[in-house]
């Protein structure tokens, strides 16, 4: 969990610092503004502070379409 | 910088990205539906991905070589388009963390026991994210250098094999249950053919586009009849029970190989041809979603969400399939294939030959 905290403060900085170097304001923005978002989750979930699951929401999300297929499979 | 792609490199993509995962689960799917005619399932579905892939190359042909998503916002329009985009992307990005967990599976289970699955999930990953952002021009020119250790690999696995066949393991043919059989095609073409869709995403980055359709066969059929002949040797050397039983039969079929007391224990060869075609597979596939993104938000620069995205994948690969890989694949990964793999490009073939039909009426 630290060692991936410092790394994604590391690529932050680095990759922050490469996009104000094309003077496009917006783009960083944007990557600040997911970093800061994405980052956090990840490295509370792998320090097994916190446990969200996206594969077991698009599971719940797909179920209806899914639902007759797995009818089918199951036969 | 437009980058660009020859035929032959793409017919390279496209047999690497059949082969990766496609060999390692195929086996055993093909052997639990079809026991020991399973050989023959992996036959008949490479006949159907033949009519799969003239689809794919036809729909990108038929509308001037439009980009995948430029082609679904014109012919469904912007909500709508918007819509298919998302489920086009998630499928891409499941497809993308749903490897990287195999692979690493793989890796943490039979390889590197012990080593933290997170290590590994890193180190492919962050590979992933520095080949995407090279261009799609660098990631097939490594294709193109690593092509032939992987065809000779598949070569070298097979012919080694041989000694160990036993004839009688595939006895007696075309007798099986015929709605076994016709699930386990579904299955196979969703694991093969059908997850082809994502190279309709670099079509546009193709030099002489009117090769396009060949070049696409060339790539594809080679390693769709490859599968088969594993499928077939797997059969042949473990037999039926032990293939279906196995989570990695290629592997097993590697520690087969014992040629005069000598050459034993390669099992190293099927991990090799595995771990570079799903490593492109994955390169290829996180290119494409990528380039999704970069549509939709309308970014200059799709670079910027190589990483915060490569997190999100970290993120599933790590305990996303834990519970529920087996399930998601039969459950879920199969039904979102068929619907993104045939039933969108489908409606989009459809609805690009009706619009063009009503304008050739309006001009008469």
């Amino acid at each position: 969990m630290f060692y991936l905290g410092a790394f994604s403060i590391l690529i932050f900085y680095l990759e922050l610092k490469r996009i104000r170097s094309t003077k496009n304001k917006k783009e960083s923005y944007i990557f600040a503004v997911c970093m800061v978002v994405v980052a956090p989750l990840l490295t509370l979930q792998i320090g097994e502070v916190i446990d969200f699951r996206i594969v077991d929401a698009y599971i719940w999300a797909m179920h209806p379409i899914s639902s007759p297929f797995m009818h089918l499979f199951n036969q | 910088m437009i980058e660009k792609i020859s035929v032959k490199q793409f017919a390279m993509l496209a047999f690497v990205n059949l082969i990766g995962t496609s060999i390692i689960f195929i086996p055993t799917v093909a052997a639990n539906y079809g026991e020991q005619n399973a050989w023959i399932i992996v036959l008949v579905t490479t006949f159907v991905g033949i009519f799969v892939v003239l689809m794919y190359t036809l729909l990108f042909l038929k509308n001037k070589g439009t980009n995948i998503y430029s082609l679904i916002e014109k012919l469904l329009g912007k909500k709508l388009g918007l819509l298919i985009i998302l489920i086009f992307m998630s499928y891409v990005f499941l497809n993308i963390s749903a490897n990287l967990w195999t692979v690493t599976q793989f890796i943490s289970v039979q390889i590197l026991v012990g080593t933290p699955s997170t290590v590994v999930i890193f180190m492919n990953i962050s590979t992933a994210v520095i080949a995407v952002r090279s261009g799609i021009e660098v990631l097939t020119r490594t294709a193109e250098v690593f092509f032939p250790f992987i065809v000779l690999s598949l070569i070298l696995l097979c012919v080694m094999v041989l000694p160990e066949v036993r004839i009688e393991n595939v006895l007696p043919i075309l007798k099986s249950n015929k709605l076994n059989l016709f699930l386990g095609g579904i299955s196979i073409l969703s694991f093969t053919f059908l997850e082809l869709v994502i190279l309709l995403g670099i079509m546009d980055d193709v030099d002489e586009k009117e090769k396009l359709n060949k070049y696409f066969l060339i790539g594809s059929i080679p390693a769709s009849l490859m599968i088969t002949f594993i499928t077939l040797l797997c059969i042949l050397v473990l037999g039926v029970e032990p293939t279906s039983d196995y989570t990695y039969p290629i592997y097993v079929l590697g520690q087969k190989i014992n040629i005069a007391s000598f050459i034993q224990r390669i099992e190293g060869i099927g991990a090799f041809i595995w771990f570079f075609t799903n490593f492109f597979k994955i390169c290829t596939s996180l290119y494409v979603l990528m380039k999704g993104i970069k549509h939709i938000t309308k970014t200059k620069d799709d670079k910027i969400w190589t990483i915060p995205i490569s997190y999100l994948i970290f993120s599933c690969a790590y305990n996303g399939y834990n519970s529920t890989f087996y399930d998601f694949d039969h459950t879920t990964y199969v039904p979102i294939t068929i619907i993104v793999g045939f039933f969108i490009p489908l409606l989009l073939f459809i609805v690009s030959f009706i619009k063009k039909n009503s304008n050739t009426f309006n001009k008469t």
